[in-house]
């Protein structure tokens, strides 16, 4: 599956939030989205997922216009992990995991062994089997993560994208989200707090800041100290990880921190 | 199991009031209207008590309170909201408005069912206004959904209290509060065929719809990832909550309580899954409002109460007791 976003712009009274941002995925490419808070990041991804209808600009999925698409159709071909799932109703983990299956049943259409087979599986994956019967609302800020990565995992297509998916995750299961869908083979468009995280796992990094794309390439390219300065406006140093040979960011503050 | 209790309900609820009648007896008559048998071991008096009287008002309850308890159940997916009921959008509110026009100036154009037919305009009106004020760019968002509905709501309600000030005989004021408390009492017939076969097209729906109302209820972007058409989606539901809702309010006023309360009850034993939630809801709700009606009947005889008195004074206790004893639901083991 791959990915084309083409000069997509977005505004909200006025203010470019994304302006004219190009960005593409290859097929199995994990391709990482980095920028400070407000930057953009979400709000692409939005654009992405269908949450939001770009003001101009092409998005396109394996060439295909997704403006063109129904969403459910958008949604047999791209899975999302968001944040946080709020929600004031009591569901069970399972029946969390189950709605991943939603885009590809029709009215009629029961659970079936195959759907049932996907679901146990995709909570094997993320170790979550016996919690299947849990209230989604008893577990902890990582479990539910888990869950709603589970659920992405059920919806079984090519394309997957991120939003702060190791948030609320401890550096286990940061290590292990990650590592799990790295192993899955799909294009995946992640958008990622931590920097090292990202050097540590993605094929090519995109710097977003302001609305627009300000550097693109290999992480050792993109990660350099004078883009982290401009960007995030603090210190930073960049050393090959003595263990994998990537780029490992040491930040520190101007006041000597 | 639900489906024997809620027989059972019916037969009881039948055979309960002033006149006590056999249940077997209750089932033959029935039999014989059913099948067009002629006579029986039985007299003309209980055959027109269990016929024409009880059994219609039985099923109008039962047909009411499931309306009522699916509705509310959508209501809730509908604005993602735990304290929605059939009547958040101001549909109540503006069937009140039609209802009490026909109580208190006899505008009795169309008969009989002159009260039910202005009930409905005024619901549907009420319907009209909310899906029109609330929409943003052919948008709707549950908050403005929800706070559309309930402006509207205290509008209509100012012109219905309004009216009810100016009206000059009292007992047209008694008629109207029966009427705004919400009864089954009117029950015939002639008033079961449009809510019976509203709510099987009704339910039908959102059966079918039940599994991307799970999507909806799990978050706005969630369902949209989930391939949920969201903004169409819900006025979708919307359309077929309020036109339940208007036939609801048409026959049986606002009966309140049901709507609200009956889903909560439902999930804490089935969850939130629709394909579960609903059809339960249904059959409880069902069951629910037949026994309430058979209180409202029986309680201050010779007279009778209306059942939207009943529901919260029954149902209230109850759900709060099952809330107690189900401490993890609603949030209970969030942190």
């Amino acid at each position: 599956m791959r990915l084309d976003v083409e000069q997509v712009t977005w505004e909200v009274e006025a203010k470019k939030i994304l302006n004219e941002v190009t960005l593409s995925a290859d097929d199995d490419e994990f391709v990482g989205l980095i920028g400070p808070n407000g930057s953009g990041k979400s709000s692409l991804l939005r654009c992405i997922y269908r949450s939001l209808r770009p003001d101009a600009g092409l998005i396109s999925i394996d060439g295909g216009d997704i403006a063109q698409m129904t969403i459910r159709d958008s949604a047999r071909k791209t899975a999302v992990v968001l944040q946080e799932t709020p929600s004031e109703f009591d569901f069970q983990v399972e029946e969390i995991v189950f709605m991943g299956r939603t885009p590809h049943k029709g009215l009629l259409d029961r659970e079936t062994d195959e759907d049932r087979r996907i679901v146990a599986e995709s909570l094997e994956r993320v170790g979550m089997t016996e919690f299947a019967g849990r209230n989604f609302w008893t577990l902890s800020g990582g479990e539910k993560q888990r869950v709603i990565v589970a659920r992405a995992l059920a919806q079984q297509t090519r394309f997957l994208v991120l939003d702060e998916p190791t948030n609320h995750l401890d550096i286990k299961f940061q290590i292990g989200i990650l590592d799990l869908v790295k192993g899955l083979h799909v294009t995946t468009l992640a958008a990622l707090h931590d920097l090292n995280l990202a050097a540590s796992y993605c094929d090519r990094i995109y710097a977003i800041s302001e609305g627009k794309i300000v550097a693109s390439g290999a992480p050792e390219q993109v990660l350099r100290p004078e883009l982290i300065r401009s960007i995030y406006g603090i210190g930073a140093i960049v050393q090959p990880h003595p263990k994998t040979g990537r780029p490992h960011l040491l930040f520190y503050s101007d006041n000597g921190h | 199991m639900l489906v024997i209790a809620l027989l059972a309900s019916m037969t009881a609820a039948v055979t309960i009031g002033p006149v006590a009648i056999n249940p077997v007896v209750v089932w033959k008559i029935i039999g014989a209207h059913v099948l067009a048998i002629d006579g029986g071991d039985w007299s003309n008096a209980h055959d027109n008590i269990v016929w024409l009287i009880r059994l219609p008002r039985v099923l109008l309850a039962g047909v009411i309170g499931a309306s009522l308890s699916v509705v509310g159940a959508a209501m809730q997916a509908t604005v993602r909201n735990p304290v929605a009921d059939p009547y958040i959008l101001g549909l109540s509110s503006g069937a009140s408005v039609g209802a009490v026009l026909v109580i208190l100036f006899g505008l009795n154009v169309f008969g009989l069912y002159s009260l039910s037919i202005a009930a409905f305009l005024g619901a549907l009106g009420a319907f009209a206004i909310v899906f029109m004020l609330a929409q943003h760019r052919g948008r709707l968002t549950p908050v403005r959904l929800i706070l559309v509905g309930v402006a509207a709501s205290y509008v209509f309600s100012s012109v219905t209290s309004f009216l009810i000030f100016r009206a000059q005989e009292s007992r047209q004021v008694q008629a109207v509060l029966f009427w705004l408390a919400g009864s089954v009492a009117g029950a015939e017939w002639g008033f079961l065929t449009i809510p019976a076969v509203v709510l099987a097209m009704g339910t039908g729906f959102l059966m079918l719809q039940a599994r991307a109302m799970n999507g909806l209820i799990a978050g706005e972007e969630t369902a949209v990832t989930l391939g949920i058409n969201t903004s169409r989606f819900r006025k979708q539901l919307m359309a077929v909550a309020s036109l339940l809702t208007g036939v609801i309010v048409a026959v049986a006023g606002s009966i309140g309580f049901v709507g609200l309360l009956m889903p909560h009850a439902v999930r804490l034993f089935v969850g939130s899954d629709h394909r579960r939630l609903l059809p339960v809801a249904m059959l409880a709700g069902a069951i629910f409002l037949i026994w309430v009606d058979v209180i409202a009947r029986i309680v201050v005889q010779p007279q009778e109460l209306p059942i939207g008195v009943i529901t919260a004074i029954v149902g209230g206790p109850v759900f709060l007791l099952l809330m107690r004893k189900h401490s993890q639901a609603f949030g209970g083991g969030r942190t």
